[in-house]
Order: structure tokens, then sequence, then C-alpha cells
């Protein structure tokens, strides 16, 4: 992998193969154990990441993609634990990791880009103490050296490098969002998790982050975990999209089918729900009801209260597995897997 | 279409117009709000206010409970506890335990008193400068934190010196016009958050007085920072009334804890060993001003949601192994 | 810059509405101030003594605000007037004297307090649940809610007095000379103060340890310790270069409040302690009527507690970039 980073010390190569996923969720369940009850955020979640791949994951708020994104590097905070299943990170389990393995790992192969930027940065740290002092966590380097990459990373993410020794609160919030990302390329990450990186900013800055973000990725080649609950930007910027409701995958499917022939009823609907950036005009609509209240889910599939086309008797009874239903694709519904059974009966 | 439970749900939010109307609803919902009624559900609270609870009938049926004058003297000087005088007597020969109960009345009512004065002004004071803002907060808040940074209790001392009329009125007074900074300074900010709330909003558009609003719509939106306030005020009193006492700033002749002590100290119960005329009164302020605190610590928890997760906020959360394997077997059960 | 000279100009303006509360009180009692100020004096000075002192007071001939100017223009000079009780010593040199006792007993105790409390609420909210959370803070709480005095009659009684682990009261042995250069006088200092300085850390810890763990909390939950984490950065950076040192921003801000009460329960213990400092001469100018030395002191504290606040101000400005 070629870096145009010329403070040689703080590069690494890479080695993953490419075909081979860099990051596999396998079965993981995240519960929230309140007063209330025990919510289950996440529930039986399995997806991939293969190497400068975007994986998009959308859905309402509450649905438990943050959740996911904060377990694969283990932020979750109390009352939130992670009780079931595995996450593995180019083959080893990074549940399994012991504390000091795990601050090892951190930022060096996964580096997060969280929702807003006018938080993610320490207000009484200048911006050049964040950036260096990753790298010098993680590399055996000086603390001119440590700046030099600083100043190059400034660059590349289009600020002055002059600008090193500001203050968060001297940068516009969109200054403040590049200076994140810079820190996020710091140790040339394999993977980085951007959970809602735009969310906070004004469309005409998202549109130059994202814009931003695309040019860094195919310079630098990482995958990206794109979270987001714009469906209208994962579908122009993702290589594949997993729509989530109630803490479970409901649809997975490269972007391109997604957007043209959304299956799950789910989908469908928050696709009309979203104004597309470019793509044909249509009325837009939005989904009927609530996000269901977690700590009692709905029996069955738990999107079936809100579904215009659930199949009665079956949907509120038996909960709908992720099956496969065309190469690279799956949809947890049964009125998707009876057409499934249909076709192949054909 | 089918409509479930959930959707049922997502009622629209009631029409802005119809809150002013149900006022006894609202009024009802201010003086008995949702915290109000956890309190006794929260065991520091529910603690607190019982210790309060019987400090306040102690004083209130004090006649009944010592029947002996607690300032005539009915014993020998400095007689150790016994069954006759169950906490001994003082120096002048009266009877302690007659002191302590009587003198109960005194200092919760001070205690009260000046707390609720204390709130009144630091009300008045804090919700104005917080709701009019501009140059009436500048002057109210340049006022707030003067009161604030000069040190209150040597000018607590001063004055009451100079006034030459000791007393519990006089205490009250004093203590009052010194200590409301603190209240106005906590309210006012949480005024200026009020201020933009949609409600406030709405009824300034509705055309609401400005009194009114402040009254009716950001008053009752605060009262359990009120309380809390109030009751940290009554703390700061009770503790500074038996310190003023203590160093002969209040009424010797009358009977309170602070004047208990104020005897102590003067007729050297320490150096006499006469344990007995010190200990109870500082043990019955220290109970008061411990419950006091306990209902405060209660109210943090009940309206600060973030305090009362119990679970450590240990940066690192560590799979649940023990947990998993709960999990797997409810799964597998 | 703006803040520091701003915060200046506001610990002026509450320096003059405390000489202002110190030139009114007398003129607001019932009764004829001068009779009961200088009650004490008469027979002990000369008539042109007297006047003098008249002059210092600002009790000219004249409007209220000659008065004033006069009483300004004495302030300026530093004249406080003539103790009643240590007669005829300048008001100025009692509490000269007095002011060095409080200062190295009072200052030092609180500045322990205070950081060792704030560090105990780093811990606090760091480990929830664990030792300092559940154990130390409702103690410390519990004794924050107490008569300070009491506690610290209660210390004399149980350690000086009973158990004899420290001395009974005073600065020093009261048979030594005063003499910093000798060993021996300075020991018996560090003696003396010990207990007092117990007492007033144990009692006033308790306020600067919820406060902190309580903003911990709050930063805790804050995006930028998320990212810290996820950095891989060690714990004790993430806990005080990202937590601690935003945590503290609101201790510092709220230093004003906080001092009041401390300094109020810590001039009791001096008095408790028969300690020569503010508090015990205050007391001692309460008892004797000394209306002069009790302005004096009421005067000198604020100015004390001013400039701690300063102090703490620019603490601020150095911790957080957007003070500057």
């Amino acid at each position: 992998m070629s870096s145009i980073f010329t403070t040689q010390s703080i590069q690494k190569t890479r080695s993953h193969a490419l075909d081979r996923p860099l990051l596999e969720v396998r079965n993981l369940e995240v519960e929230y154990w309140t007063r209330r009850g025990t919510v289950r955020a996440v529930d039986d979640v399995s997806f991939d990441i293969y190497p400068n791949e975007v994986v998009g994951l959308a859905g309402e708020s509450g649905c438990g993609k943050s959740t996911i994104a904060h377990a694969i590097t283990r932020l979750l905070k109390p009352p939130a634990y992670i009780v079931g299943g595995e996450i593995k990170f180019a083959g080893q389990d990074i549940l399994e990791m012991e504390e000091d393995e795990l601050r090892g790992f951190r930022w060096e192969h996964v580096a997060i880009v969280l929702q807003s930027a006018m938080n993610s940065l320490n207000p009484v740290l200048s911006i050049r103490e964040q950036i260096t002092d990753v790298i010098r966590t993680h590399r055996q380097v000086s603390k001119k050296e440590a700046t030099e990459r600083a100043r190059e990373l400034l660059q590349v993410v289009g600020i002055d490098p002059n600008r090193i020794n500001s203050y968060p609160h001297q940068l516009s919030g969109g200054m403040r969002q590049r200076v994140v990302i810079a820190i996020a390329l710091a140790l040339n990450p394999e993977l980085i998790i951007m959970d809602e990186p735009t969310t906070a900013l004004d469309v005409v800055v998202q549109k130059q982050i994202i814009q931003e973000i695309q040019s860094l990725r195919e310079r630098f080649g990482f995958s990206i975990l794109f979270i987001t609950h714009d469906l209208s930007l994962l579908v122009e910027f993702s290589d594949r999209i997993g729509i989530m409701y109630a803490g479970k995958i409901v649809e997975i499917a490269p972007a391109a089918e997604i957007f043209a022939a959304p299956k799950h009823p789910y989908t469908e609907r928050l696709m009309n729900s979203f104004p597309t950036i470019s793509g044909p005009r249509q009325t837009l609509m939005g989904i009927p009801g609530s996000p269901p209240d977690l700590v009692s889910p709905p029996s069955g599939c738990r999107f079936h209260p809100r579904c215009p086309v659930k199949i009665e008797g079956v949907c509120e009874q038996i909960s709908p597995q992720l099956l496969a239903i065309g190469p690279n694709r799956m949809a947890a519904c049964h009125l998707v897997a009876e057409e499934v059974a249909d076709e192949q009966q054909n | 279409m089918e409509r479930t439970e959930t959707t049922k749900s997502t009622s629209p939010a009631i029409p802005l117009q119809s809150r002013p109307i149900n006022l006894p609803g609202r009024i009802l919902g201010a003086i008995f709000p949702a915290w109000l009624r956890g309190i006794l559900r929260n065991r520091k609270a529910a603690l607190g206010v019982s210790i309060l609870t019987a400090f306040v009938l102690i004083g209130i049926f004090a006649p009944v409970i010592a029947p002996v004058n607690p300032t005539r003297m009915i014993g020998r000087p400095h007689e150790a506890p016994s069954a006759e005088h169950l906490l001994g007597t003082t120096r002048q020969g009266q009877d302690v335990f007659a002191q302590i109960v009587h003198g109960t009345r005194t200092s919760l009512t001070v205690g009260f008193l000046t707390g609720t004065v204390v709130m009144v002004i630091a009300i008045v004071m804090g919700l104005t400068a917080g709701y009019l803002g501009g140059w009436v907060d500048e002057v109210l808040s340049l006022i707030t934190n003067v009161a604030l940074i000069i040190p209150s209790l040597p000018l607590i001392i001063v004055v009451s010196r100079w006034i030459e009329r000791p007393g519990p009125e006089t205490i009250v007074l004093v203590l009052s016009l010194v200590s409301w900074a603190y209240g106005a300074r906590v309210l006012r900010s949480q005024t200026l958050v009020l201020r933009n709330a949609d409600f406030v909003a709405a009824a300034r558009v509705v055309g609401e007085p400005a009194w009114r609003i402040i009254l009716f719509e950001i008053l009752p939106n605060m009262t359990s920072l009120v309380v809390s306030s109030w009751i940290g005020a009554v703390l700061y009193a009770v503790l500074t009334q038996a310190a003023l006492e203590f160093i002969g700033l209040g009424n010797p002749n009358m009977v309170t804890w602070g004047t208990i002590l104020f005897w102590a100290q003067n007729n050297a119960a320490l150096l006499t060993n006469a344990w007995w005329t010190f200990i109870p009164p500082g043990v019955c302020i220290a109970l008061v001003g411990f419950s006091l605190t306990l209902i405060n610590y209660g109210i943090d928890e009940i309206t600060n949601p973030r305090l009362r997760t119990e679970a450590g906020l240990s940066p690192t959360p560590v799979k649940k192994r023990k947990a998993a394997r709960r999990t797997e077997e409810r799964l597998s059960a | 810059m703006r803040f520091l000279l701003r915060r200046l100009g506001f610990y002026l303006i509450a320096l003059l509405v405390a000489v202002t509360i110190n030139f009114l009180i007398p003129r607001m009692m019932a009764g004829d101030p001068v009779q009961i100020m200088f009650a004490r004096f008469q027979g002990r000075l000369s008539p042109e003594s007297m006047e003098s002192l008249y002059q210092t007071f600002g009790f000219v001939r004249g409007p209220l605000h000659e008065q004033y100017a006069a009483y300004m223009s004495s302030l300026l000079q530093g004249n406080l007037g003539i103790s009643v009780a240590f007669f005829p010593v300048p008001v100025a040199q009692v509490i000269g004297s007095a002011l060095a006792w409080t200062l190295r007993l009072v200052g030092l105790a609180t500045i322990i307090s205070f950081t060792g409390g704030t560090l105990l609420g780093v811990i606090a909210a760091w480990r929830r649940g664990g030792f300092v959370d559940t154990i130390v803070l409702p103690i410390t709480g519990i004794l924050n809610s107490f008569p300070y005095f009491w506690l610290a009659m209660l210390a004399l009684y149980i350690f000086a007095l009973h158990l004899g682990w420290f001395p009974l009261g005073q600065a020093a042995d009261t048979d030594l000379i005063q003499d910093w250069s000798d060993p021996v006088y300075v020991m018996s200092v560090i003696q003396h103060m010990l207990l007092p300085a117990i007492t007033i850390v144990v009692t006033s810890v308790g306020g600067w340890l919820l406060g902190m763990r309580n903003n911990m909390i709050g930063v805790l939950a804050e995006d930028y310790i998320t990212l810290a984490q996820a950095k891989g950065l060690p714990d004790t950076r993430v806990m005080l270069t990202y937590a601690a040192r935003n945590a503290i921003l609101p201790s510092l801000t709220g230093f004003a409040m906080s001092l009041g009460f401390v300094l109020g329960g810590a001039l009791l213990t001096e008095i408790v302690f028969s300690y020569p400092g503010m508090g015990f001469t205050l007391l001692n100018a309460v008892n004797t009527r000394d209306y002069p030395l009790m302005q004096g002191i009421f005067l000198i504290i604020t100015v004390a507690v001013l400039v701690a606040n300063l102090i703490a101000d620019m603490a601020y400005v150095m911790l957080d970039p957007r003070a500057r």
C-alpha cells in the first residue's frame, strides 16, 4: 500500500488478502440493562466488510446502528453489554482481547469518526496535541516527527497546516470534522467507522466532506463502515448497504440493487421517505407508526405492526430469518421468502 | 391499512392552547410533580425525610416530651447522665435533655424561616434576571455575584455585633440578607435554559405578561431546583445559626442548640469532661444537617438520571462472559 | 486577557462594595455610631488622637459623600484605625500577624483539601461503584453537612485532650519565642497546625469531591472521551488530560462560592483551637466590642478571598483556551 507521507517511520505495510473479509461480525448481540428491563439493542447481527469496501448501515434512530459501531471497537459503556457473538478483525476476535491488546488494536486498525464534530474534539487541547498524542501512543517517534506527520495530515484533509496550533473553538464545524478525519487517518488504519459523520453539518459542507472522504479512500484504500439514517447518501456512497430495523438487519445487498429494487417492505418504505440527490422525482412517503419499544418488542417479525403487506397469522408469530435471495443479497421477510420459494419451484 | 397499538401511541401533541385551561391539574402537577412523588421511594431521601420529621415532631411537642423548664436550675452543676436527668445537667444545673428538646423548636424555626426568606429573595432575583435578560440581568447578576464573593460569615458576625439586639429575629434577618445569592445564581441559570423552551415561547406569543410567564410557566418547571436550593438554604441557616450562637452572638438567655454549645464552651465543658453538654446538641445539629443533605442527594438522583446510573462508567467495557453464558442458557432452554 | 481584565474589574467592584458596606454599617445602626464605636477609647486617647480616629472612619462634619471621601482616603493610605483590644496597636498591625497565621493554616488546608478532593472526585467518577465512590464519598458528604466548629470541638476533645496526640490549641508552644530559624519552634508550629488543618480538610474535602465527581460524570459522557478511548490512549491520559482537565473548569468558576463556605468553617475552627488567626482575632474583637478591628478583619478577609479567586481565574485561563 503506498503512502504519500514523507515521515517514513509512521507508515505501515498492509498484507491483508483482498478476497478475505477484513471484518466479520457474527451473531452479535448487545443488550442495555436498564431499570425498565433488558433491551436487546442489537439482535443476532452478522455481516462482513472486505478490504477497500464501503458498507453502509441505515435505519431509523434507535435501530441499533450506532450501537454496532461502538461495539466493534468495544466502546460501549454500561448499561450496554455485548452478550453474544463474535467480531473478528483479520481473523482475530476483538471481543476476546485483553485491555492492553485492545488499546494497541484501537486506531491502529480501526478508527472511528463520531456523529458530531462539535463534541468529538477535546476543547482544551490544541489540534496538534490531539493528532500527535495518538501517533506517539502507537509509534515510537519523536515529538517533532509526530508534529510533521500531523501537518501532513491536515494538508491531506484540506486544512492549512499552519493552523495546527488552533483550538477546536477556533475552527468551523466543517473544519472540525476534517480534523477528526485527519486524526482517523493518522495511523493509516484498514477500517474507518463513520457514525453519521455529516449530520451535524449544513448541506454544502456535508457534500464537501463526503467528497473528501471518497477521494481519501481512493488514495489510501481503507474500508469504511458508514452509518447514517440518510439512505440517499448511502446509495451514492457505498458498495453494499445493510438496512436495520429494531436491532436486526432486515436486508443487505449491493447499493445499486437495493436502490433499483428494494425487497424488504421496510427498505421500500425507507427508500420512499427520502429524496434522492439525483434520480427521478417521486412522491415522498413517511412510514406510519413509530419504531417499537425494545423493552417489549413486537412478536414475530418486528416490523409487522407497521407493515402494509404483512401475512396474517405468520408475520405476528414467526421471526423471519435472513435468507439469501440472490447472489450477494439477503433479506429477512416471509413475503420475500415465499417469492423466492415460488421462483425456485417454477 | 391496519392501525395497531404502536401507531395509536403516536397521537399528536396536545395543542398548546389547551394547556393553560387545565389550571387545577397544572397546579397540582406543580405541587406534586413526579420527582416529589418519587422522593419517598428513594432510599436516601426517605431516610432524610424520616429524620427531619422526627425532629419537627420533637419541636412541636417539646413541652410534652420534656415538661421540665429548660432554664431552671433543677440539679447540681454538671451532673452526669442518669435516669433522672437523661442527659445530665449543665454547669448551672439545668436539665440538658430538656434544653435539647426545647432548643429543637427555636433551631428548626430559625432554619426554616431563614431558608424560606432566602428562597423568596433568590427566586425574585434569579428569575427576574434570567428571564428579562439585558441590562436588568447585568445589574442583578452583578449584585448576585458580589453578594456571593464577599465572605458571608465575617460579614454576618460584624453586622450582628453592630445590631446589638441578639436573638433569633436578628439572626433570621441578617442571614437572609447575606445568603440569598447562591440560590439566585442557580435559579438564574436554570431560567436561562427554560426561557428558550417552546412552552415559554408559546406563552410569549399569546401575550402573557412577563410576571405571569415567570410565575406560572417557568417557576412550576423548576420546583425540584427550588426545593433543593431551599433545603440547602435551610441547612446553611441551621449551621450558621449554631455557629453565631456558639461564638456568643445569639441571645444567651434563650435555649437553642447553639447557645447550649456556647455555654458548654464558656463553662470549660471540654476540660471538665462534661461531654453530655456538648455532644448531644452537636449530634442534633449534625443529624438535621445529615437529613437535609440526604434529601438533597435524593432529589439530585431523581432529577439527574446520569448520577443515578449505578453501573460504573469505567470506560473499557469488558464483554460480560457470564452474562453471555446466561443468555445462551436462557435461549437454549 | 480580556477575561482576566473583566474579572479584575469585577473584583474591584466587589471590593468597593465591601468597603462601602463597612462605611455604611455604623451609620445605619440606631443610636450614635461615634458613641458606640469609640466609647471605649474615651480617656485613653488624647483629644487630638480622637479627632484623627474620627477622621479615619469618616466621621467628619459634612454630608455623607464628604464622610465617604474622608473614609476612602484614609483607607487608601492603609489606615484601618487603632485596635481597642490591643490598644494602642494599629488595626493593620494586629491583622498582619493574624493574617499570616491564617494563610499558613487555612491556606494550606484549603489547597490540600481542594487538590485532594478534586483527585478523589476524578477517581470516584472513573470507578463508579468503587471504593471512593461508595465509601469515601458518602462519609465526606456527611461530614460536610456537620457543624464544623462542633467537629473541631470533638477532635480537640478526643485527639488532644483524651488521647494527647496533639497539643491543646494555640499556634505554637507558649514557652517558645517566635523565631523561624529555630527548628524547635518550627516543629512546634507544625505540631500545633496538624489537628486544626486535618479538621478543616476533613470537613471541607467532601464539597470538592462531590462537585468534581459530578462534573466528571458529565464530561465522561462526552464524545471526545469516547474518541480518546477509541484512539487507544492510555487510561491515565484519557482520565486526566481529556476528562479531568475539562471537568475541573466548573470547579474553578465556582471557586468563589465554595471558598466562602470553606472559609467560614475554617474561621470557626480557628476559634475552637484558639489559633491566633483571623477567626480567633475576630472573635476577640467581637467579645471586646473592638469595632475598628472587626471591620478591618472583614475588609482584609474580603481582599484575601478576592485574591484567591483571581488566582483561580488565572488557573482557569491556563487550562481553558476559550478564556484566552
